[in-house]
């Protein structure tokens, strides 16, 4: 126990120094580098949590989608190093007092333990135990996801379909004067009309 | 297994996105990067207090903020890209030229 | 679970991975020259460095791809629970998926997927 422990603790504090060095570092290219460090890392704690299947979609997705999205935006506009950043801490005095002002806010709302009563905020299809017991993560995740909780899932679709209308309103030029090529076309055409003898 | 020690460690990524954001107010993208690195802090509290609290709508709560973080990025990379089009640069002094 | 040989064989590949570049590392001869690492230019002094910018469109596929990846997510629990959820469901995903096609209607007839 205390090994798994200690290992959580090497494993999230390498994750925070991961995170560090994205907020420090001069090349936006070294500092999603380390940003793709640092979700790895988080996954490896939920790994080493038994939250398998959470783990794997976070691998799969921020590390196979969004961090490769940042390294396509950072080829494309070819940001060589950061621009001159001689008042880093020029908002520091504002950065510190937003920060303290929100550690003491959390600080109040978080209660001292987490020793809930449990037996009071049981809902009505509570049985996550033995469920989990049973059935594993991902299925107990299908149990409550597609018939109790619809509407987040409908949302989510919503939320994608902004995102993929978004993205295509706000990138997509198409050239004027350029020559495309039409597939069907050129699958139409035939070659006894088009072929001429010549004397 | 007790994993409540863990809490602090990911409080203090949170604030580090949110100090990121803060103290670099210079350039979009790695503002957009703190942004990430505030959700999967996020992300990973909400899996926790779920295995804490032995509540799976936590989990699902996570796969939602999962799926607000990447069409977060995926249009603010396009907000990027497109003002990198007109102004030729991802600094944030640009940004106030709507008030003069 | 059982994670240990899962670290184990972490372990292992990290060993290997980072024994075969200190070993092209402190083999060879190391001659650094900024000659070397700078672009090739015929005759004048190279202006910028040598990676090419890349399209757009490249962007656009990678935000598709990030849109389906997520609809693959939610769909992975559903195929173990199809049975058990019942007809209810069955809908709610079907809507679900209905959505994303729309919007994979729409990204087809703006021409996000032609190359010109």
């Amino acid at each position: 126990m205390l090994f798994q422990q200690s290992i959580l603790c090497f494993i999230a504090g390498l994750a925070c120094g991961a995170g560090f060095l994205v907020i420090s570092s001069k090349s936006p290219v070294h500092s999603v580098l380390s940003l793709i460090f640092s979700f790895v890392l988080c996954s490896f704690v939920l790994l080493t949590l038994e939250i398998d299947i959470l783990a794997l979609i976070f691998l799969i997705v921020y590390v196979g989608a969004i961090a490769i999205l940042f390294l396509f935006v950072v080829m494309i506009l070819n940001v060589k190093v950061a621009e001159a950043r001689a008042n880093l801490f020029q908002y520091f005095p504002l950065g510190f007092f937003l920060l303290s002002l929100l550690y003491f806010d959390l600080g109040l709302l978080m209660p001292a333990s987490f020793s809930v009563d449990v037996a009071h905020f049981i809902p009505f299809y509570l049985e996550w135990p033995k469920a989990v017991l049973s059935f594993g993560c991902l299925e107990s995740i299908g149990f409550l996801l597609y018939t109790y909780f619809p509407f987040y899932l409908i949302g989510a679709g919503l939320l994608l379909l902004l995102a993929i209308v978004g993205a295509i309103l706000l990138t997509l030029h198409r050239g004027v004067g350029v020559h495309r090529q039409e597939v069907s076309f050129q699958n139409r055409r035939d070659w006894v009309e088009v072929l001429h003898m010549v004397q | 297994m007790d994993s409540r020690f863990i809490l602090p460690a990911i409080i203090f990524l949170f604030f580090i996105g949110i100090g990121g954001i803060i103290l670099n107010r210079r350039n979009l993208l790695l503002m957009l990067i703190s942004v990430e690195l505030i959700l999967l802090a996020v992300n990973i509290q909400l899996s926790l207090f779920a295995l804490i609290l032995d509540d799976l709508i936590g989990v699902i709560i996570a796969l939602l903020v999962l799926t607000v973080a990447a069409a977060e990025s995926a249009i603010g990379l396009a907000l990027l890209v497109v003002h990198y089009r007109i102004r030729g640069s991802i600094s944030t002094d640009l940004l106030r030229l709507l008030k003069n | 679970m059982s994670y240990p040989p899962i670290a184990g064989f972490m372990v292992l590949s990290a060993f290997i991975a980072s024994f075969i570049l200190g070993l092209s590392f402190f083999v060879a001869k190391l001659k650094p020259d900024g000659e070397k690492v700078s672009a090739y230019e015929c005759g004048f002094d190279p202006f910028d460095d040598a990676r090419a910018r890349f399209d757009v469109r490249f962007y656009l596929v990678a935000i598709l791809f990030i849109i389906f990846d997520l609809e693959v997510t939610f769909c992975f629990p559903w195929a173990l629970t199809l049975f058990y959820s019942g007809l209810f469901g069955f809908y709610s995903i079907v809507f679900f998926l209905g959505l994303l096609t729309l919007g994979f209607v729409y990204e087809w007839q703006k021409g996000a997927l032609d190359w010109e």
